[in-house]
């Protein structure tokens, strides 16, 4: 398993709108902090150590009601209403119009990721988010079975993801790149290896991907391919342009284009395909896909192969 | 008061001299045993007042210890009385003999004496004759259940054991030689050898041939199976990864080339519906499509027919026409932790645990109500 670097999910890298935000303000309540407490530190000294003359100003009323009441004061109402404004900020985005809603679904232990195009297309994914840069991006937040948490910390902060309930998080990218976002709730067994790539593109890039997407795979024969419908795994894994349709497990059409398997555990290959297959109990324990110790190193090279090569 | 012996009884006196006692009768025992002095031989037999001695524990053990695993089940039911019967012809009758059959001379010189069981039937109640199939009996030749994870099985003979004394030779011929008529030189043929004829005999006491269904709705159809299944499945039953009290003495009768030779013959057999069916209800039969069809994506239950129909993999069983009754002991064996022998069966342990009673029995009930050729359709959610 890849562990995920410092830089691709950390919340001081701010590469959204969001992330930036509240970093400033993570960044100046820290530094304001940070002076008071050694304000009160050198005080505190000073009443230990310091001369008569200076522990008598430190006594006097004038202190206590200057740096005890008005300072306070002014500086939490600040705090509070630069507060507010961020919250509010928020709200503003909410009421525009995003420019693309992804419905994200938390499942055990992985991420249904349905994108929704302006003219109501639906195309399922899993596993992976992918956003335009610069734009706002609705995400619509729900869960099948038990509370999840979403997060990317590099864009925005968590939100939970509750069963019968939809929560609306508004993400604008800043930057172009891939970063790496997480579930934030237990959720059971599997919750440390429920994670999810998130890449930000420039729009144009997006729409073509977004397209290619879309689009079912190629309707060729192929040894993987018939090895994948007659073990049954179309029963749980569906993948457009075949007669694999079901809804249980993540979606893999495309799956050799994505940048990790296993909800965010393993690099995208033909080897960790196959070995995902055979191995998967061991790989992330409890997950709920059934074991398949029956298949054969030739069938799953051969299934492996075939998604590989469809995502071309 | 003068006492007459000059020795006091004391507590650890007393203790000392019960350890002694131990010892000494453990020595006596060990030297008794060495020493050979006790003639083992069977064809001695027992003095009477040991004979009684040795059945009054008997009776007594199996009085206080019997219990069934569940209720009782209908043991009138005739589908059972043939099971039982097929069994009783090939596990039975050798030591305790049958209607119109007197049971080997070899069985008469052991010690107990199997008994003719027509007249003793009365002693026993069914659950006391279930534990005593189920587990056996020490100091004698009764076996236990081969299959100790199936005692439900058990059953079955406890039914024929019933009507046996009802029984003459003829209805228990008819009884214990299943739905089909004896293989004709047709079927010899068929199945080229004798000795794959021979056991072919066998499995028609239970499963018939083309002439008609199995005995009992308990007896699975093979005729809609691929040949590699029924291959795996009696190569599982011979070295006991898969547990049964019918079929392991029978697999472990057959070489490799007859087990291939059976598997054809049966898989090569027109397809069919389990002749023998319950009552089903509407409900169930259209909650066993929409599993069988489309799964219950909300309970993570993947679409049976996606394994289940007939272009899937040879080795994972066909399912359409098969008894309902042997679909739901089947999936309730792997709720209960049994059947995870073999990689396939490992794989459908993790669906069948999702399953709730009712799915059990609306699968069955639909699958038993198919015919074999309108098995395939898997379709998404939410198409008609």
């Amino acid at each position: 398993m890849s562990p995920p670097t410092a830089a691709s999910q950390s919340t001081f890298t701010g590469q959204g709108v969001e992330a930036a935000r509240t970093l400033d303000l993570f960044v100046w309540m820290s530094l304001g902090g940070a002076a008071i407490f050694l304000f009160v530190l050198l005080a505190a000294l000073a009443s230990i150590f310091g001369s008569d003359r200076m522990r008598r100003r430190l006594r006097s009323d004038a202190l206590v009601v200057w740096a005890g009441i008005a300072f306070p004061t002014v500086t939490l109402s600040a705090l509070l209403i630069w507060g507010f404004a961020l919250l509010g900020a928020g709200a503003a985005q909410a009421s525009a119009e995003p420019a693309l809603t992804v419905h994200v679904t938390g499942k055990q232990w992985w991420w249904r990721v349905v994108y929704e195009t302006p003219e109501g297309e639906r195309i399922d994914s899993a596993n992976e988010v992918r956003f335009p840069v610069g734009e706002t991006v609705r995400f619509v937040l729900t869960s099948d079975d038990v509370i999840h948490s979403f997060w990317i910390p590099a864009h925005a902060g968590k939100l939970d993801m509750i069963p019968g309930h939809t929560n609306t998080l508004h993400v604008t990218a800043s930057r172009a790149g891939e970063t790496r976002g997480q579930c934030a709730e237990y959720c059971g067994g599997a919750h440390a290896l429920m994670a999810f790539r998130v890449v930000a593109m420039p729009r144009a890039e997006f729409d073509a991907w977004l397209e290619r997407e879309a689009e079912p795979v190629a309707d060729t024969s192929h040894p993987g391919r018939s090895a994948f419908i007659e073990a049954g795994c179309g029963a749980c894994h569906a993948v457009r342009g075949t007669r694999a349709e079901g809804r249980i497990g993540p979606d893999l059409t495309r799956l050799g284009d994505r940048r990790s398997l296993g909800a965010g555990i393993l690099p995208v290959s033909e080897e960790t395909i196959a070995r995902w297959i055979a191995e998967h109990e061991t790989l992330k324990p409890d997950n709920l896909m059934p074991p398949f110790e029956h298949l054969s190193q030739e069938d799953r090279a051969a299934m492996a192969a075939w998604l590989m090569e469809v995502s071309r | 008061m003068r006492r007459a012996v000059a020795f006091t009884l004391t507590w650890t006196r007393l203790a000392l001299a019960g350890v002694a006692l131990i010892l000494l009768g453990t020595a006596g025992a060990l030297i008794v045993a060495w020493s050979g002095i006790y003639n083992i031989a069977a064809s001695q037999g027992h003095p009477a007042f040991f004979e009684s001695f040795l059945e009054l524990g008997m009776h007594r053990s199996v009085a206080v210890n019997a219990t069934a695993p569940g209720p009782t089940p209908d043991l009138s039911d005739p589908g059972r009385i043939r099971l039982g019967a097929a069994h009783y012809r090939e596990g039975c009758a050798v030591c305790h003999g049958a209607p119109g059959d007197e049971p080997s001379p070899i069985t008469r010189a052991m010690l107990p004496v199997p008994p003719r069981l027509e007249h003793l039937l009365d002693d026993w109640s069914d659950q006391e004759l279930h534990w005593m199939l189920t587990h056996g009996i020490q100091y004698s030749g009764m076996p236990g259940w081969p299959g100790q994870d199936r005692p439900a099985e058990v059953w079955a003979v406890v039914a024929f054991l019933r009507a046996l004394p009802e029984m003459d030779a003829p209805a228990y011929e008819r009884a214990s030689r299943g739905n089909a008529a004896p293989p004709s030189n047709d079927t010899d043929d068929l199945v080229n050898g004798t000795g794959a004829s021979l056991a072919l005999t066998t499995c028609a006491g239970c499963h018939s041939t083309t002439d008609a269904g199995p005995v009992s709705e308990d007896v699975p159809l093979l005729a809609n199976q691929t040949e590699e299944y029924l291959r795996r499945a009696l190569r599982a039953y011979q070295d006991g990864t898969r547990e049964s009290g019918f079929m392991e003495p029978v697999a472990v009768e057959l070489e490799l080339p007859e087990i291939d030779a059976l598997a054809r013959y049966y898989a090569d057999l027109p397809d069919r519906i389990h002749p023998v069916a319950g009552d089903v209800e509407l409900q169930a039969l259209l909650l066993g499509r929409q599993i069988a069809q489309q799964g219950l994506p909300a309970g993570n239950i993947p679409a049976c027919n996606s394994c289940h129909g007939a272009d899937a993999r040879v080795s994972y069983p066909r399912l359409a026409g098969q008894s309902a009754r042997y679909v739901e002991v089947q999936l309730q064996l792997w709720q209960r932790g049994g059947r995870r022998g073999s990689p396939e069966a490992r794989t459908m342990a993790a669906i069948a645990d999702r399953l709730s009673v009712e799915e059990i029995a609306a699968v069955a009930a639909y699958y038993s109500s198919i015919s074999p050729d309108s098995a395939n359709q898997v379709q998404a959610e939410g198409a008609p």
